[in-house]
């Protein structure tokens, strides 16, 4: 929900479910799971039997009713610096290989006032959202670096934004520590695993001598979040109008 | 929840959109179903029975009466043309004026159980590894 910047999300078993809320700040809000399918013979003893949640005053079919017309009037939630903090919000990596806590959301270092009382202002590129792909992510077995001397420990992401949707798996993102623009090619992990990102890399690696001239350079293959994930150059096409 | 439904119109409340007979039976099917086994199951099972009702009752979809206020539409996700744009895959999206505005996930009802979510809110487990 935070990397899609939706507030609203729903986790079901048909037979269970829960109703998720977001809020800035890193705060989620979530129901117990609830049910409300009776008893059938010797196949279920019913919901709460089960120990599902009743719904006394409702049914699932009423709370996605209600749901869906809370969404269409709720609009997304953009994690953003609270208090109108200059800045950006980091998402450090939550490893899926670990049982500790996952980490929560980082605000940006409060500054001290300025001396001649002004505020500071939020420049273009300071204030937003990003990935830290620090620490976790160089110490991944699949993290593999290609382009080196350059940090890409921090991107800019803003997947939301139209002008950095490429394609389904694809996404344009700001390189923090020298400000260029990369591409993002992301595969969820929940879903596939990462042959396909694995082999993609071996194919850019049998062109290697064609890399930022006949086909993009390939800088990092790492995990990023629930992602498999590439980090390409981006490559800024410019289409003649002659060419139709 | 229940202040959302004081406002609805009684008209919307008495509207004939589909047959009680039939969303009971259709709701019976599904839950009682013990070859629900797996996530697609649970896929098709959303489809045939919350998704296709949801959809007539506020979405007015076969011909039901639309509702006077407005609401999203239930409709499946999946990798490709239908992702919506979003990073990552979730199974089911609700969405309204060609916005996404509610992520649905859709999980094994053997691996997430009522305990396990208490026990997520509850502190317990902090990290679901399911």
């Amino acid at each position: 929900m935070v990397h899609n910047r939706k507030t609203l999300g729903i986790l079901t078993t048909l037979k269970g479910w829960c109703f998720f809320c977001r809020f800035n700040g890193g705060i989620l809000t979530m129901t117990r799971m609830y049910g409300d399918f009776p008893a059938y013979g010797n196949i279920t003893q019913g919901a709460a039997a089960e120990g599902y949640y009743a719904t006394p005053n409702f049914t699932i079919m009423k709370a996605l009713y209600y749901l869906s017309y809370l969404a269409a009037i709720t609009n997304d939630t953009e994690e953003q610096p609270i208090n109108g903090q200059p800045g950006r919000v980091h998402l450090p990596f939550a490893s899926p290989d670990k049982a500790d806590a996952a980490p929560r959301i980082q605000q940006p270092p409060v500054l001290a006032p300025r001396p001649d009382g002004q505020q500071f202002g939020g420049q273009p590129g300071q204030v937003g959202y990003a990935y830290t792909i620090t620490g976790g992510y160089e110490t991944a077995d699949d993290f593999r670096q290609f382009h080196k001397d350059v940090d890409y420990g921090v991107l800019q992401f803003e997947p939301w934004a139209k002008e950095n949707y490429l394609g389904p798996k694809n996404w344009i993102a700001t390189v923090v520590s020298n400000g260029k623009k990369v591409v993002l090619k992301l595969w969820d992990a929940w879903k596939f695993d990462a042959s396909a990102r694995d082999q993609e890399v071996s194919i850019y690696l049998q062109l290697k001598p064609l890399w930022g001239k006949v086909v993009p350079s390939l800088y990092v293959s790492t995990p990023i979040h629930f992602f498999h994930a590439l980090i390409l150059q981006y490559v800024d096409v410019i289409t003649s109008p002659y060419i139709r | 929840m229940s202040a959302y439904w004081n406002t609805v119109s009684q008209a919307d409340r008495t509207a004939l959109v589909v047959n009680q007979a039939q969303v009971q039976l259709m709701w019976q099917s599904v839950a009682n179903d013990p070859r629900i086994l797996c996530e697609d199951d649970v896929k098709v099972s959303v489809d045939s029975y919350p998704k296709l009702f949801h959809r007539v009752a506020a979405n007015g979809a076969l011909g039901a009466t639309l509702p006077s206020d407005i609401h999203s539409t239930i409709d499946r996700s999946a990798l490709g043309a239908a992702q919506w744009g979003l990073t990552g895959v979730p199974d089911f999206v609700m969405h309204h004026l060609n916005r996404v505005t509610v992520l649905m996930e859709v999980k094994n009802p053997w691996l997430v159980t009522p305990q396990r979510i208490d026990e997520v809110i509850n502190s317990i487990v902090r990290l679901l590894s399911y």
